[in-house]
């Protein structure tokens, strides 16, 4: 019996494993209007991003969860980070699997952190605005995290682990792009891309925090 | 039973030799405090973090900001939750040892670890706070149920007026049905919530901060001083209730009182730190071939050693696998195990007694 993996680890994968999702469930229609809009915002993105040199790129650390001493491994993520016109500082590191010492990642300077907390227990519950203010207050008075940034705020962010992988990882870089890049992107507004997105191929609404701040 | 072998009213030479050891055991610690606080990624070194403690009392001292931010935002929070929280473990596994006349018992054993645990997956996994802590959601939980554990054990034995061993077994019921509820937080949890939990189990600093300090330490010089208060009662009860009562000791009296304050002691170090377990079995040990099994040698040469060790483990975990991190939980039992097997190994006869 023949057996198809689709296994999109990157942004760029998403549309070839919504096309072939398209054509085995027998609705190609449906996954070319899917493909065209994700195609559409990481063009925009491409096409914005293209001239940057790297000293313009946002040196990021992403963390894993809301585990701000645990980097990422997860290579969607990563990705998302350098979608969104950014330099991973974690990248360089042998191991990503085990927790790093508070003071490689204040050596390290970052110019944003970036956390992706998992909040999901069961179905499709969001997280609610207070439970991110709540998780982001935590994050923010860990040791280490004030010396880096003691009087800027908002560059700690806090993303929503689903927009940080799979179909809605493009919505995560326009979120970070616009973070990152704010002149560039001004005209832009990913929640309502977001909400958009999920009126016109879910049917539902946008609800929760899906990013804080 | 244990029979002191100097006169208490002076300093013959065995106290003399006990006091030289408890004075090597402090110089140690101050030396190891200021090798681990000069030991970090940044190149600050001994001379600068001396420079920035200078710079408290004449402000010309101060090195530049960032700097002074790192040593007393990261390095000596760290190092100074290393030593109170290993003090802390090692007094309270002095204090429950002698208590309850048994030489494998730890705070631990008597259900505190395991209701800390419950508390901290309670807070983490469900977002529930016992306690009102607010930021401090973790540590308050931790530390309420931890308390609770303690005093369940107490409570069933005194209950049933039972003998010591059913406290200890009390203790060992009590924590396997803590660990049953943390294992069905676990079963429900996220991936996130999890992973957090998971890490704080195996027993971390990372998280140290002055407000930690500035809580564990108090209580720990408070609970010390009333420990060394009841060190000669418990020296006597060490030849059994009868005689001790026969002496005017009050027995259950002490005994609620030692076990209390070994409780808070640890519930206050473990609810900021995660489970470190062994350094309450084994400095009390250690201790005890150093400076016999009279309480009152016996509760400041533990308590340094528990400094000692915890910050020994915590350092080489800071420092060996650069900029990977190892969780003091782990360092501590591979340091001290082979150590103190090392010692188990060399003595001749059996040092409890």
């Amino acid at each position: 019996m023949p057996v198809l993996v689709s296994e999109p680890r990157e942004l760029a994968d998403i549309p070839k494993s919504i096309r072939e999702m398209g054509s085995l469930l027998d609705c190609p229609g449906r996954a070319e209007a899917l493909t065209a809009y994700v195609d559409r915002f990481l063009n925009l993105l491409d096409r914005r991003l293209k001239g940057l040199q790297q000293d313009e790129r946002p040196r990021v650390f992403m963390g894993r969860g809301h585990q701000i001493y645990y980097p990422s491994f997860s290579k969607g993520q990563r990705c998302v980070v350098e979608w969104a016109g950014g330099r991973n500082i974690a990248n360089q590191l042998h191991s990503r699997i085990h927790p790093l010492t508070p003071e490689w990642l204040v050596e390290q300077k970052p110019d944003f952190l970036v956390l992706t907390p998992n909040r999901r227990m069961w179905g499709f519950r969001v997280p609610s605005k207070k439970e991110m203010q709540y998780c982001w207050d935590e994050v923010f008075h860990r040791p280490g995290v004030s010396i880096l940034h003691p009087s800027q705020q908002d560059r700690v962010q806090l993303m929503d682990a689903r927009l940080g992988w799979g179909l809605r990882s493009f919505i995560g870089a326009l979120y970070l792009a616009k973070k990152f890049h704010p002149n560039l992107f001004s005209d832009i507004d990913p929640a309502e891309v977001h909400r958009d997105f999920l009126q016109r191929f879910f049917k539902l609404e946008l609800q929760g925090a899906y990013v804080y701040p | 039973m244990i029979v002191p072998e100097e006169n208490h009213n002076s300093l013959g030479a065995p106290a003399a030799a006990k006091l030289l050891t408890l004075l090597g055991l402090g110089l140690a610690l101050v030396l190891l405090a200021l090798i681990a606080s000069s030991m970090g990624m940044a190149d600050v070194g001994p001379k600068t973090v001396a420079m920035c403690l200078a710079g408290l009392a004449w402000p010309d001292c101060m090195p530049p900001a960032d700097i002074a931010r790192l040593v007393f935002d990261l390095r000596l929070p760290r190092v100074w939750l290393a030593v109170a929280a290993g003090m802390g473990l090692a007094m309270s596994g002095v204090a429950v040892q002698g208590v309850l006349m048994n030489p494998l018992v730890s705070p631990f054993i008597l259900g505190v670890a395991p209701g800390a645990a419950f508390g901290a997956a309670l807070a983490m996994v469900l977002g529930i706070d016992l306690a009102g802590f607010g930021h401090y959601l973790v540590v308050g939980n931790a530390f309420v149920t931890a308390t609770l554990a303690m005093l369940l054990a107490y409570g069933i034995a005194h209950v049933k007026r039972s003998s010591r061993e059913t406290i200890i077994l009390a203790g060992i019921a009590i924590g396997y049905i803590f660990s049953a509820l943390v294992s069905v937080l676990k079963y429900i949890s996220n991936e996130d919530a999890l992973h957090n939990l998971v890490f704080w189990l195996m027993g971390s600093l990372w998280g140290a901060s002055i407000g930690s300090v500035a809580f564990i330490l108090p209580l720990l010089l408070v609970c010390l001083t009333a420990l060394l208060y009841l060190s000669w009662d418990l020296n006597i009860m060490s030849a059994g209730d009868e005689v001790a009562t026969s002496l005017g000791v009050r027995v259950k009296a002490v005994r609620l009182a030692v076990l209390l304050l070994s409780t808070l002691t640890t519930a206050a170090v473990i609810s900021f730190t995660g489970t470190i377990g062994f350094v309450g079995l084994v400095a009390p040990h250690m201790a005890r071939m150093m400076v016999g099994a009279d309480h009152r040698w016996l509760f400041p040469a533990a308590t340094l050693l528990g400094g000692l060790l915890l910050l020994g483990a915590d350092t080489l975990g800071r420092v060996a696998l650069w900029p990977v991190e190892v969780p003091v939980g782990i360092t501590t039992a591979l340091l001290g195990g082979p150590f103190f097997v090392r010692l188990l190994w060399r003595r001749n006869r059996d040092w409890w007694q």
